[in-house]
This record gives structure tokens, sequence and C-alpha cells, in this order.
């Protein structure tokens, strides 16, 4: 009994080093792309009512870009909506969406695209795990 | 001996020096006159909020701000990464596209005529954005430009 567990321990142990080893090998067939050395971002759509064409969009884009984490910002009074990308590590949506909130007295809320059909090619595996297997793959390469 | 040697050295050191000159001549790649990875994400980042900004684009990027109102960041990550990509490549950077061809990646999408030109305009504001000079964006539009009939009507 006791010999079986070893044995099966062993066995485990062996598959697993060599899944291991099979992965680093894998992980440094090509070099890392580019864009696995550029910080992630995250994104925020504030819709705000009453975004006039006058100068406060100016002046709201400038000081939203000019806010620690900000990588890019727009305000389009077409479509009365703020997007924001940002460095979740630097600064997060609330305080985001309350600086929005200082520049205008009328309703600011997050953007809703519900009820808007969309179409096109739709991938099985969520981009979540393929991204998550991505980021494993680059840790490991050292090229 | 001596002589051999050192008309050995003065040829050598002629050859790298003239090599070196051609070197300095070559002209700089457009990836590296956009400057770099670090410039090409930010007019990526500026490019991505002008689109989602667009009242023109929101259909065809639906599912991505969908998601991206809901706090998952995976299309959006995918988007930004395939287009540092895209573009880097485009312009002559290490960088090497991984994603699928455009035919593919925007199958069933029925992207229109005004909506293409919309996404040219979002990214030329992003070009303005940082003063890339108009020699540039030219080059860069010419390059991305030219896959508009695979991804309009598909």
């Amino acid at each position: 009994m006791k010999k079986g567990l070893i044995k099966t321990a062993k066995i485990s142990l062996y598959t697993l080093g060599f899944l291991f080893v099979a992965f680093v090998v894998y992980a440094n067939l090509e070099p890392a792309p580019m864009h696995a050395f550029v910080k992630p971002i995250s994104m925020t759509i504030i819709k705000v009512d009453g975004l006039s064409e006058t100068t406060n969009s100016e002046a709201l884009q400038k000081q939203i870009s000019q806010q620690k984490g900000v990588t890019a910002c727009t305000v389009n009074p077409a479509s009365q909506l703020v997007s924001i990308t940002f460095d979740p590590d630097a600064t997060n949506e609330s305080s985001l969406k309350s600086l929005v909130g200082t520049y205008s007295a009328k309703k600011v809320e997050p953007a809703s695209f519900d009820g808007i059909t969309a179409s096109g090619p739709e991938c099985p595996v969520p981009l979540s795990y393929i991204q998550a297997f991505e980021r494993a793959k680059y840790a490991f390469c050292f090229r | 001996m001596k002589k051999a040697f050192l008309s050995l050295s003065v040829a050598l050191v002629f050859i790298m020096s003239s090599c070196k000159k051609e070197e300095e001549a070559a002209p700089k790649s457009l990836y590296d006159r956009l400057g770099g990875v670090s410039a090409i994400s930010a007019v990526v980042d500026q490019f991505i909020t002008n689109v989602a900004a667009d009242p023109n684009m929101v259909r065809t990027f639906t599912p991505l701000l969908q998601e991206v109102q809901k706090g998952n960041t995976a299309r959006l990550t995918a988007l930004r990464n395939n287009l540092i990509d895209q573009i880097g490549q485009a312009s002559g950077g290490p960088q090497k596209y991984t994603g699928k061809d455009m035919v593919t990646a925007h199958k069933g999408m029925k992207i229109t005529d005004t909506e293409f030109n919309s996404l040219v305009n979002d990214l030329v504001m992003a070009l303005n954005k940082f003063n890339v000079p108009s020699t540039e964006q030219n080059e860069l539009l010419g390059v991305l430009g030219g896959l508009k009939s695979q991804i309009v009507g598909q």
C-alpha cells in the first residue's frame, strides 16, 4: 500500500516536472512580444449630461489628463461621453468619476451600452483564460 | 612581417570605418521616428479613448464597451495589445502581430464606410494630440489604409 503510494507520488512528480520543463521550453521558443512590456490599463466611460462644446470640455480633458495614472482621456460633447484609460495601480474609477463630477452640476453616471445588439466573431474560450496563459508564458520567457 | 601586419591593420580600420559610415547613413524606420513602443502605446491609448467616446463607433465596439463598464478588461487588453503589435510591425518595429487576419477578425460585423472613416479620424486625432508630423502620419495611414477592403463590409 505504502509502496504503491510512493510510486504514484514519484510518477506524479516526474510528470509535473516534465510538463514544467516543457512549458518553460515552449515559453522560450520566441521572444516575448513588445506589448508584454507595456503596463496594462483599465478604462472607464462616463456619461455627462449637458457637456457643451465650450471651453469646459477642453478644461475637463486637460484636468483629467494631468491626473496621476491617466494614460489617455477623450471628452466628446457630441456623445456627452468622457472616456479615460488609466493605470489601475495608480488611480481608480471612483476618483476619476468624482473629478468629472466637479465639472458638471448635472448628472454624471457610468455610460450604459446595454440594449445595443452587436455582431461579430466570438471566441469560445474566454479571453481572460487566454491572457492568463500568456502572462504565465511571458513570466517564464527569459529571452 | 611587420609591414604586412601594419598594412592589414590599416586595411581593417579602413573597412570598419566605411561600414560605420554606411550604418550612419541608413534612414530611420517609421517605428523609430514615431518614438518606439512607449510612444505607440500612448497613441493607441488615446485612439482607444477617442473610439470609446465616438458616437459613430458605438455599434462596432458594443461588446468591448459593455464588458469594460462591467469591469472586465479582457477585450480591451486584447484590442490594445493587437493594436500595439500591428502598428509596431507595420511601422518596421520588432513587434509581431499574432492576432487574427483582418477578414476573420471583422467577419459578420458589417462595418460601413462611415464607421471605417470615423475610425481613421479617431486615429488621426490621436496622432495630432502627440504632434506626430504629417509625413509620419501619412506613412502610417497609408499602411493601415491598405487594410480597408479587408475590414469594410465583411
